[in-house]
């Protein structure tokens, strides 16, 4: 079902275009994530047919799909012209990944569900303005003439046998909105039942007298009260055969336990999916769309975008991390109804004629959580720092953000992730006065002082460098003999810098290793203005570590080049475009992939990386990515450049899986030719 | 499948280094006594595996560290020191190198099948056709490398990545004999000018492939 569910999805997101019914408004507000695949020119940049053609649409997709390679997408059902969303969202104590569809024709689309789901028990029902398949106990379809629902849950308060085993006296499941309801597949409904219980201590007989049904092995419909605890009788025969009789029904009791559970967890996943369906399909749901919160950071005229509550995720995953917790402390899980809290995330996607652009916004509707992230992007990179980049470098990573605003804005993080975590929620207050005391205690400024938070990364170059190893060679005689040979591996030569106001501090630790150096053997030296840690020669790709600290900046890199340019106050020479990229942004990333797959290539020993390799190279553009604070709001942009003959970024996508899957293929074919 | 893991379960760090040489020497003298060295050379993909090592997983596969491999090859040691008739049982592992051996003596080559099928049994607990390895008949002067199991089923189904493995090994076996050797079934066979030792170094995909074979009957001259 998965599969179904990656295959249509990913067809959704190369097919989409925004027409029609507006499924925005059937996207609760409470959802954690929305994903979107819409946008004007979407089919007209990979139209239905085009996709036809594609070998592994036709090979892989169709496949698992269960569409014969006759058929076209177009008559599979599936309106892929219009808008199609997907959404994450908890209600009920049940996790729902939701697929909303557009259908052109509901036979055909019956006829594609029928073709994923022969035989089995799956059969369609009608409800109440809409038709019904269960394909899996966590998976099901609603649909009608026009539009179709795939709903994924997973519930997520199952009980726990050991819990119950346990626990002082019989369990009695009385249900809030979140618990087990074992008959009433709709309604929460509180039903009671007591599953099959261990009674503890209870010996079995003897296999002479045959093994009676222990108390408790039933499940029935009404509160049991504990069975008494039998006496251990002192008359075994064999004492290992009695134990082993024991764990035996212990383990089938489990198992009912587990079946008990599994039918729960379907009840409750098959209510809950009946649920969206009905909401979506004949009810009104506050949608998302009016949320400002997603108005103001989602583009309606992107081609794709992804919308993400930060916050609501955070809980989910508490919730889901401590589940287990909850009934060993008696306690029930949360259920996230608070959306208003912590950052919400976008990010735009559109397919331009030459590269793949991403828009990302972050926000926060809470104005104190906002002010402290643009707090947080409130600073410069230290101009002295561009000076490393090199112009023929494999790629940079700049990253310049107030350290002591990061600092700040980690408590308020903390206390919220606290607040939000299932066994600490209940001792907020108290979580609070920690955490204001662990900032009395932090010395953020001094924090501060040491990183103020601009740093630099660059990759120069990936060298080839000599190292040794040990090959044997052998006389007429075909004696052995150990020799040493040499051969090329790739030596990343990259430089990490970060800015410091504790020079002092910093040098320390730079000259502390000194003192260990001979007794802990390994080679470390300090060189005058800066150290180095030699390696074994042809032992590491890397000859040596320098570390230096000078001018308010700790260095470490693997460049004699950079050390001796920081010596004699000297700089690469860097271009106007990626010196205002690092100057005027917070985060500035760039990477050749040209000068990468270049420098990887000899790598590439095999013909199917070496075709991969080359195709990536002659169609694959650099990688560039920006962000800092704009209109109050964090926001980024990555694009990715695109070469070659592909009409636009997206059909380069499908061009590239494509050729990919091709050459894979074919080595695939030869090898197995080989082999048979 | 668990065959060929055993391949590499010797020293699972091999996995996405592949370049290794696997190399099985035997010394058999006129009476069916003799010497046996199994070596395992990964020298060729040691700065790989230095860092290797330090992870706990690559691809889906644990990594073992040393003291696992140091323990996984102790109770190779072990297993192979208890096969009655074996002497001077020793291994040795170099994470200099990452070279790693086993050398032992034998009365009777039945006995180093004895501790192949051991070793198998430990790792695997099923292998029924790993009977027998090596043959000696004394009256005809014939020494045998036998190979009666197959890995190709099992390696069609590994992972691209983990095929990349076996493309650039090699495994080598070099036999040498008191007597002449008069003939080699296997014709990629290498016979010594002396006439007292054999090679045949043959690609390790080739074998699994079963495109090539290391069986090979070698025929002595009878003294």
């Amino acid at each position: 079902m998965k599969q179904f569910i990656l295959a249509v999805t990913l067809l959704s997101f190369a097919l989409s275009e925004a027409k029609a019914q507006n499924f925005l408004s059937k996207v609760p507000a409470t959802a954690s994530v929305v994903i979107k695949y819409s946008g004007e020119n979407f089919n007209k940049n990979v139209p239905l047919q085009k996709l036809d053609s594609y070998n592994f649409i036709k090979h892989d997709f169709f496949k698992m799909l269960h569409i014969d390679t006759l058929t076209s997408l177009q008559h599979i059902g599936i309106n892929f012209e219009q808008d199609t969303y997907q959404y994450i969202t908890t209600e009920d104590s049940s996790i729902s990944f939701v697929t909303l569809l557009h259908l052109n024709n509901a036979q055909q689309f019956l006829q594609l569900i029928k073709g994923n789901y022969k035989g089995g028990d799956n059969k369609t029902e009608k409800k109440d303005g809409f038709d019904f398949l269960a394909v899996a106990p966590d998976t099901y379809i609603g649909w009608n003439e026009t539009v179709a629902i795939i709903v994924h849950t997973s519930y997520q308060n199952r009980k726990n046998y050991y819990t119950y085993m346990y626990s002082s006296d019989s369990v009695t499941v009385t249900t809030d909105s979140t618990a087990a309801v074992v008959q009433a597949p709709i309604a929460d409904t509180p039903i009671t039942f007591t599953p099959p219980k261990i009674v503890k201590d209870k010996p079995a007989k003897t296999p002479a007298t045959g093994i009676k049904k222990p108390a408790g092995n039933k499940a029935t419909a009404k509160t049991k009260t504990p069975a008494k605890k039998a006496a251990p009788k002192k008359t075994y025969i064999n004492e290992n055969y009695d134990y082993r009789i024991q764990d035996s029904i212990n383990n089938v009791k489990r198992e009912l336990w587990e079946q008990q559970q599994d039918m729960i967890a379907k009840k409750k996943q098959q209510a809950e999916a009946e649920k969206i369906m009905s909401a979506t399909l004949k009810g009104t749901i506050t949608a998302i769309e009016n949320e400002v919160s997603y108005k103001k950071i989602i583009d309606p005229a992107a081609h794709a975008s992804v919308w993400i509550n930060a916050e609501s995720i955070s809980k989910q995953y508490w919730n889901y991390l401590y589940r287990g917790s909850y009934y060993l402390l008696h306690n029930t899980p949360q259920v996230v109804l608070d959306t208003t809290d912590g950052f919400k995330s976008a990010m735009n996607i559109y397919f331009d004629k030459d590269k793949v652009r991403m828009e990302q916004k972050t926000y926060s509707a809470d104005t104190k959580l906002n002010r402290m992230g643009n707090e947080v992007m409130n600073s410069k990179q230290n101009p002295s720092l561009v000076n490393y980049v090199n112009p023929d470098n494999i790629g940079y990573f700049s990253m310049s953000i107030n350290t002591e605003a990061m600092a700040n804005y980690y408590y308020t993080v903390l206390k919220q992730m606290f607040n939000n975590m299932p066994y600490t929620s209940g001792y907020a207050d108290v979580v609070d006065v920690y955490i204001d005391l662990l900032q009395i205690v932090i010395d953020e400024k001094g924090i501060a002082e040491l990183m103020p938070g601009n740093y630099l990364f660059v990759m120069h170059d990936m060298k080839t460098k000599k190292v040794t190893y040990t090959d044997y060679e052998y006389d007429k005689e075909f004696n052995k003999k150990e020799i040493t040979k040499t051969k090329d591996e790739l030596s990343p030569d990259f430089t990490f810098i970060m800015e410091t106001k504790k020079e002092g501090f910093m040098e320390k630790i730079a000259h502390l290793p000194l003192k260990f150096a001979e007794k802990e053997k390994y080679n470390y030296k300090d060189k005058g203005g800066y150290y180095e840690l030699a390696f074994d020669e042809g032992k590491y790709p890397i000859s040596s570590l320098y570390f230096m600290v000078k001018d308010g900046k700790a260095i470490v890199t693997t460049s004699k080049e950079v050390i001796d340019m920081t010596l004699n106050h000297t700089a690469f020479a860097i271009d106007a475009a990626t010196k205002n990229s690092i100057l005027n942004n917070n985060y500035s990333l760039k990477l050749s992939t040209q000068t990468l797959l270049k420098k990887l290539s000899p790598q590439f020993t095999t013909d199917v990386y070496k075709k991969i390799s080359d195709y990536l190279k002659e169609n694959l553009g650099d990688l560039k990515m920006e962000s800092s604070l704009k209109d109050g709001m964090i926001q980024g942009t990555t694009t990715m450049g695109i070469n070659g003959n592909h009409s636009n970024s997206l059909e380069f996508f499908f061009n590239m899986m494509d050729a990919i899957n091709n050459i894979m293929e074919s080595d695939k074919q030869e090898k197995d030719k080989i082999i048979n | 499948m668990k065959r060929i893991a055993w391949l590499v379960l010797l020293s699972c760090p091999i996995l996405f280094s592949s370049c290794f040489e696997i190399i099985e020497q035997v010394f058999l003298k006129n009476d069916g006594s003799g010497n046996f060295q199994l070596t395992l050379n990964l020298s060729k993909s040691k700065t790989k595996l230095n860092s290797i090592i330090k992870m706990e997983k690559i691809n889906g596969h644990d990594v073992p560290s040393k003291a696992d491999i140091k323990y996984r090859i102790a109770e190779i040691e072990k297993t192979v020191a208890k096969t009655p008739g074996l002497t001077n049982v020793k291994t040795t592992v170099d994470f200099d190198n990452y070279i790693a051996t086993l050398t032992c003596n034998f009365s009777k080559v039945n006995q180093l099948n004895a501790a192949v099928k051991n070793v198998y049994e430990k790792e695997d607990g099923k292998l029924k056709s790993m009977e027998k390895t090596y043959e000696y008949d004394a009256a005809t002067n014939t020494f045998t490398r036998l190979n009666k199991f197959s890995l190709k089923e099992d390696y069609k189904k590994l992972s691209n990545a983990d095929k990349e493995v076996f493309a650039t090994a090699n495994y080598t076996t070099i036999y040498k004999f008191e007597s002449d050797v008069a003939t080699a079934t296997n014709k990629e066979t290498k016979i010594s000018p002396s006439k007292k030792a054999t090679m045949l170094k043959q690609n390790a995909l080739d074998l699994i492939t079963e495109k090539k074979s290391v069986e090979n009957k070698i025929t002595l001259t009878k003294k």
